[in-house]
């Protein structure tokens, strides 16, 4: 498969300050690319690198296979939608979504078709005299768009694009930009630190912590199969429970577990008396479910109703408090009361034994 | 109502100094350029438009009125004298406000400090500081000299080159300082959004940040071409009487040509200048703010 981006050991110092520690991974073409992590964990100082806003302090970073360290930014073939738009308050939209164009030396007749056909795509057209002041926060998120979109980049960077908008406008611009990303064919590398967002939209995801690839795969391995306890922590809910590694032989290692249950998983190389962290996704759960392979008891020691769900804390019959939600179905919307007692259950395959 | 009266007593000492050491003042110039002049000195109180009609013409032998451009050469001299100040101060101030804005917190701080400093010193000591300079056998003139940058010349001193030397040196910190906080409030990422859509440095320059500080420069260039109209020192010091502008006209006849009515008249005219000046400016500045 064709690479849109290759990063190659890229690190990055702000003085002593090591914001990027040796970096590799690749962004493979049509791609919607999500950087996701912490606040502070090195996605904006990477993209800006991509866009040659930033210089490595060592590494190489391949646009499309060839080595962009020697070209500014505005000679790379990639376009950035800036976090709060950046659009040009001097200009009104169809003068900012034609910058580009124009800086590109594109013919008037052309710039003015593209300018058009970027506001159909961004059902803007009706705004197209109006100046950046005079637009909401979400009109202008679209212009920004339109902007980067128009030169027809080879990459697209958004930098949370959608952190500044409210929820249900985020939700459908998370729709919007998704069909816009395979509308256009065009590689998007998208920073965010909602895991939400990023499980909705990528082809993959790349978690990032302290400047670091933590783990880089599709929404759902990330999620069913996270490398490390910071990721299981970082995307989504979960509980953690500390273990030791028990017995273990070729195919599979025994966990010593405060829950107190026999639990054989595959062996990932672990060694005996190693020490561990077992996670369990709270919606792996059930309550009062027949014919599961683990069974507890426990008591409800708090509730919180979402709509949809309902988030239980259960406490075990030897004190661990597990979180369990429940999704509130036609077939299914028993409400459970604090101190009742229940059954919970789960399957082994659901337990994450993590060695980090 | 009583609200109103308090604003009325409380901005009573503004109203009483604006109007004894503004308004009376023009008034008495105003009052004054009417009169007929008294070849004894000062003025006559009796109603003339004499003065106004010398700045264009005079009596010849025969009593006659014939056109004497002289004084409205003065006119065009100030004007144009003024206008390169402004441009020349522009010119500089830009990169300077730019350089000083892309530094630290207090480099940032030493170098307004400096930009500002010559204010602390007397004009006058300033602009006989560049006297020291470019006069014969001066600092300047050696050191060229001694590098084989010139040969025999004439004096570096008294001429307008050295008038407007002294005038960039003078007003140049209130151009820099209106550019440099427009300069700043400029939003860098807007920067990166241009080099980003394949704009080169030249282009950035010219399509993004001027027009975004253009509100600097205007405020520069009213501040520097303003007071310039009325420069005095640097043509009496550096152009050496030889050349005049407005302002050593002015000063002569209130002075050594004992002719007030001629020395208020010229005033008046000043002052309708840079009326005429900052009320298109004004109307510029409107139309901007609708447009946008
Ligand atoms: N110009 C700079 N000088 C010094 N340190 C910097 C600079 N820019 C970023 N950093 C540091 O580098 C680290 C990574 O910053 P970066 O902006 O990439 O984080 P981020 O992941 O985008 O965070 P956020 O989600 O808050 O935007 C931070 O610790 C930050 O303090
Ligand atoms: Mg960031």
């Amino acid at each position: 498969m064709k690479h849109a981006i290759n990063i190659k050991n890229v690190s990055k110092y702000y003085g002593d300050y090591r914001a990027i520690k040796d970096i590799s991974f690749d962004i493979r073409d049509n791609e919607f690319f999500t950087l996701l992590g912490p606040s502070g964990c090195g996605k904006t100082t990477l993209l800006r690198m991509i866009a040659g806003f930033e210089i490595p302090s060592g590494g190489v970073i391949k646009l499309h296979g060839t080595d962009i360290q020697a070209l500014p930014a505005h000679k790379r073939c990639v376009n950035t939608v800036f976090q709060n738009y950046a659009l040009f308050p001097h200009m009104n939209v169809a003068q900012n979504i034609g910058f580009g164009l124009e800086m590109l030396k594109w013919s008037e007749e052309n710039i003015a078709a593209r300018v058009d056909e970027m506001l159909e795509l961004v059902h803007m057209r009706p705004f197209a005299a109006r100046m950046p002041a005079a637009l909401s926060g979400g009109q202008q998120q679209r212009i920004a768009l339109a902007r980067a979109l128009a030169p027809k980049p080879e990459v697209l960077l958004l930098d949370e694009p959608l952190s500044a908008l409210d929820l249900k406008l985020r939700q459908s611009m998370r729709d919007e930009l998704q069909q816009l990303q395979r509308d256009t064919g065009i590689t998007f590398i998208f920073v965010t630190h909602d895991q939400e967002e990023a499980l909705a939209m990528s082809d993959r995801i790349c978690v990032l912590a302290e400047g670091e690839v933590q783990q880089l795969s599709s929404p759902n391995e990330i999620y069913e199969n996270p490398i490390n306890k910071f990721v299981a922590d970082f995307i989504g809910e979960t509980n953690f429970m500390a273990v030791t590694i028990g017995a273990v032989n070729s195919a599979t290692a025994a966990i010593t577990n405060p829950l107190g249950i026999q639990l054989n998983v595959p062996n990932a190389g672990y060694r005996p008396g190693q020490e561990a962290t077992m996670s369990l996704r709270p919606e792996k759960i059930s309550i009062n479910t027949q014919g599961l392979e683990v069974n507890l008891q426990g008591e409800i020691v708090h509730r919180t109703y979402m709509g949809g769900y309902t988030h239980y804390k259960v406490r075990t019959a030897n004190g661990i408090e597990l979180r369990v939600s429940k999704r509130n179905t036609i077939s299914n919307d028993t409400e459970y009361q604090l101190q009742q007692r229940v059954d919970i259950g789960f399957s082994k395959t659901s337990v994450r034994v993590l060695c980090q | 109502m009583k609200k109103l009266s308090l604003n009325f007593w409380g901005l009573l000492p503004a109203y009483l100094v604006m109007s004894l050491l503004m308004v009376l003042p023009l008034l008495i110039i105003f009052y004054v350029s009417f009169m007929s002049s008294d070849p004894y000195g000062g003025y006559k109180a009796v109603f003339s438009l004499d003065s106004y009609t010398q700045i264009l013409y005079s009596y010849d032998w025969d009593e006659n009125l014939v056109l004497n451009l002289q004084y409205l050469k003065i006119i065009a001299r100030t004007l144009l004298l003024s206008a390169a100040t402004a441009i020349i101060c522009l010119l500089i101030s830009f990169p300077v406000a730019y350089y000083i804005s892309r530094q630290s917190h207090t480099m940032k701080t030493l170098l307004l400090y400096l930009v500002t400093l010559p204010f602390w010193v007397s004009m006058v000591v300033r602009v006989y500081a560049w006297v020291l300079i470019l006069s014969n056998d001066g600092v300047l003139e050696n050191g060229l000299r001694f590098f084989g940058l010139i040969g025999d010349i004439d004096s570096l001193l008294y001429n307008n080159g050295a008038m407007m030397v002294g005038m960039v040196y003078t007003y140049i910190p209130l151009m820099i300082l209106p550019i440099y906080a427009s300069i700043e409030k400029l939003d860098s990422r807007l920067i990166e959004a241009a080099s980003d859509l394949y704009s080169s440095r030249m282009n950035t320059l010219r399509r993004i940040i001027l027009p975004l500080c253009k509100p600097g420069i205007v405020a520069g260039f009213v501040l520097v071409f303003v007071p310039s109209l009325g420069t005095v020192l640097e043509p009496m010091l550096l152009g050496g009487g030889k050349t005049m502008m407005l302002g050593n006209l002015i000063q002569n006849q209130f002075g050594v040509a004992r002719n007030w009515s001629f020395g208020a008249s010229l005033t008046v005219l000043l002052l309708c200048i840079v009326l005429i000046f900052l009320m298109f400016q004004a109307r510029r500045t409107n139309l901007n703010k609708e447009f946008s």
